[in-house]
């Protein structure tokens, strides 16, 4: 019954977009505000429809309605409840569902938000919105239907993949959602003013709290699924340059560069048709990336072919693509732009760097991931490009984004004197050299890892100086400053926050680049254990104890106990998983990892040998944590960005066209 | 004019260095896919480059040696000519007889490819796609 409301909900969503596209365009046309807000309630309307088809799709799974086939082919009776709700999003089609309702609620807020302000532009953004939002409803009601019925009734459930029983998937496929789906609106603001033919930067500032919104998701989103990885997957690493990685990457590379090139057009008014581009290209590939996830193209490009989802998505992505290109170019002699600078040394020219830095490695990243699909399609030639590839190709290019950070802050915009440059970058420069010199005596490094420290050292030097001058008060003369000391303070403490914002972000890329160094001093190991045997990794020794069997809500769990030495004191007692899932044929593995902030030691149980020895694969990968602690500080950068309020051009009643 | 032409003239030496640096890289780092029996022929071809190769796990080949961390076992896709694997590193999970695997190495001798990578190709999602299924039923046809 429920389920029925559920797709009859979806059904009148469908017709709510129709009308609503329709009822804006004429509105548009003939200047009749009623459509418009009619229009503006439909969305709302639809937004609590797809709320309602979310509940039922969620109440299918919570009782086991086994006659929905995404949940007989998604869950079992079995399943902990907790996972019964995540499985809502375990598959493609109730992930589409999942988009669906963010996007909803999105343009609920911006309907909300923005009643007073952007009633120009926001009519034509809604156009596009509402056609994004049909095409989803079309997938949603036919090809991938959440809510399809399956006959005869299965009795049982197939289960959620083991691999998606882990807390980091609550958490990971909705942030990467809401930061794909959060860069539809800028994307549809910057369309919605091409076709107003209103191209001052009004749509960069209002969308701007979007950007970073998305950016912040999608950054977070990334970074749960590589702690995801790390943990359930059982290699030692976090990022293997898979092409689903690669998808959520490509639109974060190209968003980042959209997210610098913005303010550039902000300040110095140029750029206007490039952020046009960066931002119309990251919503393609928002789109790309769900479509290389969801469509089945990676297992094989034949499987591709008998699915309608995955060129029901290409079509879509090249009408988006010919569509706002076709827009842009007759826009074209209305964002020319007007500031020209002949000085080299200044802060637009480092943006500008940084947006090509960012576009390259957005192209290595599809190329990568997207020529072996090509080289099998069309010449039928199977091949896979390896690891090193993109690692050569994007080392440099991330060694020139560090280095670009910590340079930006010291560079003014238009033009830098070059006496001003020298006299701040002298410091940090003379440190990071000196302590890249001592690095270098001390380890006897490579040329990557000393470079690679040197651009850390430096920017990170910029990064703390700059954020730490913006806490002080103005230097003054003492005497003035000591009559005003606490409010100074103060105000200190409370301007700036964009700038502290950028710099504690940036700050966070350092702390995150500082992680990804510890690649470089990775150690990996197997061997095999007999009953009290003890063998060395590293500073660390490892001693078999025994095998303990648990049962734990739907798994049966082998665990490996080792004790672990350092220096003969024992330290910790790790114990390593196998676990066996009724409805899996094979056993997963759970890793145990003995954390701390220089190294984790990290082992995983590969096998139970017949004669009751255990096989341990082992690593120590120094420095990993840091990357987790960077999510943290970009966290706390982006609340800085967020209170910042640009200054919004408040529009009086403006008529439309 | 002059200063333009400078220009255009930089831009183009940048770019095709980094075409060619870009096409270099990739070419080096491009791993091409064979199968069994084309490796086992002309064994000599293949001891220089990685290479991957896809087949079944042939039943009963299976030699795990825990103590040396060492996998022996032997793929074929057609049922007639096997390729021997040597692997040395833990055993993954999902490694099973008549299971689909890819091995990516080189031949060490006419006879043996020393693997330094197994992948296993699982799906996300349990459907298995008719397409798929059809192979491995043939597959298992034909290897006994």
């Amino acid at each position: 019954m429920f389920i029925n409301i559920g797709y009859f909900a979806l059904l009148t969503s469908l017709g709510l977009m129709f009308y609503a596209s329709l009822a804006l365009t004429l509105g548009i046309k003939y200047d009749k505000n009623e459509l418009i807000l009619s229009a503006k309630l439909s969305f709302i309307a639809k937004f609590i429809l797809i709320a309602v088809a979310f509940a039922s799709l969620t109440y299918a799974f919570i009782v086991d309605d086994f006659s929905i086939q995404f949940v007989s082919l998604h869950s079992s009776s079995d399943l902990p409840l907790f996972y019964k709700i995540t499985a809502v999003w375990g598959g493609m089609e109730g992930s589409l569902l999942l988009w669906e309702l963010i996007l909803s609620f999105f343009i609920v807020c911006i309907i909300i938000n923005y009643h007073k302000i952007n009633r120009d532009i926001l009519p034509y953004s809604l156009i596009i919105l509402s056609l994004i939002s049909l095409f989803l409803l079309f997938l949603l009601v036919g090809w991938s239907n959440p809510l399809e019925r399956v006959f005869p009734v299965p009795p049982e459930g197939r289960g959620l993949n083991p691999l998606l029983q882990n807390p980091g998937m609550i958490y990971h496929p909705p942030s990467l959602y809401l930061g794909y789906v959060g860069f539809s609106i800028p994307f549809a603001f910057a369309i919605g003013s091409l076709l107003r033919g209103k191209l001052d930067n009004q749509w960069i500032l209002s969308t701007r709290r979007w950007t970073l919104f998305s950016w912040f998701f999608l950054t977070v989103g990334m970074m749960l699924g590589g702690e995801w990885a790390y943990l359930e997957l059982g290699w030692g690493g976090y990022w293997a340059w898979d092409p689903v990685e690669n998808a959520s990457l490509m639109p974060w590379l190209t968003g980042t560069a959209f997210l610098h090139s913005v303010i550039v057009q902000e300040k110095r008014n140029t750029l206007k048709i490039w952020n046009m581009l960066l931002i119309i290209t990251t919503f393609s590939l928002t789109i790309l990336g769900t479509f290389i996830t969801r469509s089945g193209v990676l297992n094989s490009v034949h499987s591709f072919a008998k699915s309608n989802i995955g060129p029901a998505f290409l079509v879509f992505i090249v009408i988006t693509l010919i569509f706002t290109l076709i827009v842009l170019k007759t826009r074209l002699p209305l964002l020319q732009s007007q500031a020209k600078s002949s000085d080299l040394m200044n802060k637009e020219n480092a943006f500008l760097i940084n947006n090509i830095v960012f576009t390259g490695m957005c192209f290595t990243v599809l190329y990568g991931t997207v020529f072996p699909l090509l080289a099998e399609g069309l010449a039928d030639k199977k091949i896979s490009i390896q690891a090193p590839f993109f690692n050569t190709i994007m080392l440099p290019m991330g060694l020139i984004t560090v280095f670009l950070m910590g340079i930006s802050h010291l560079l003014g915009w238009r033009k830098t004197s070059k006496n001003m440059l020298f006299h701040n970058s002298k410091i940090p420069l003379g440190v990071a050299i000196g302590l890249t010199v001592l690095v270098g005596i001390l380890l006897s490094v490579t040329w990557e890892v000393v470079l690679l420290s040197w651009v850390i050292v430096f920017s990170g030097w910029v990064i703390l100086s700059e954020l730490l001058k913006s806490y002080l008060p103005l230097k003054r003369k003492p005497a003035e400053l000591k009559l005003s000391i606490p409010k100074e303070i103060i105000s200190a403490f409370l301007k700036n926050n964009r700038k502290k914002g950028g710099l504690i972000i940036h700050l966070a890329i350092i702390i995150f680049a500082i992680g990804v160094s510890g690649n470089f001093y990775s150690q990996e190991t197997s061997f095999t254990l007999n009953l009290d045997e003890r063998k060395q990794f590293g500073d660390y020794a490892i001693q078999f104890e025994e095998v303990k069997v648990s049962r734990e809500h739907n798994t049966e769990r082998y665990g490996a106990v080792l004790k672990i030495f350092k220096q003969n004191q024992q330290i910790t007692t790790l114990v390593p998983v196998k676990a066996y899932y009724p409805t899996s044929p094979q056993p997963m593995t759970e890793v145990a990892i003995h954390r701390t902030i220089p190294e984790d030691l990290y082992i995983s149980l590969s096998s139970i040998n017949n004669n009751g020895s255990v096989t341990l694969s082992l690593f120590i990968n120094p420095l990993i944590n840091f990357i987790w602690i960077s999510v943290v500080v970009i966290f706390i950068g982006v609340i800085f960005s967020f209170i910042y309020t640009p200054i919004q051009i408040k529009n009086k009643k403006e008529k439309f066209i | 004019m002059n200063k333009k032409l400078k220009m255009i003239i930089g831009g183009l030496i940048i770019l095709i260095t980094i075409i060619t640096l870009f096409a270099t890289i990739s070419s080096q780092n491009i791993t091409y896919y064979y199968r069994p029996g084309e490796v086992i022929q002309s064994p000599e071809n293949f001891n220089t480059r990685k290479i991957r190769v896809m087949g079944l796990v042939q039943s009963g080949s299976v030699d795990w040696k825990p103590e040396k961390t060492e996998l022996n076992f032997r793929i074929s896709d057609d049922g007639r000519s096997y390729l021997n694997i040597v692997y040395v590193g833990a055993k993954p999970d999902m490694f099973r007889e008549k299971q689909g695997i890819i091995v990516e190495g080189t031949m060490a001798s006419d006879t043996d490819f020393v693997a330094t990578t197994l992948l296993i190709k699982h799906n996300e999602e349990y459907k298995v796609n008719n397409h798929k299924k059809d192979k491995e039923d043939y597959y298992e046809t034909v290897i006994e």
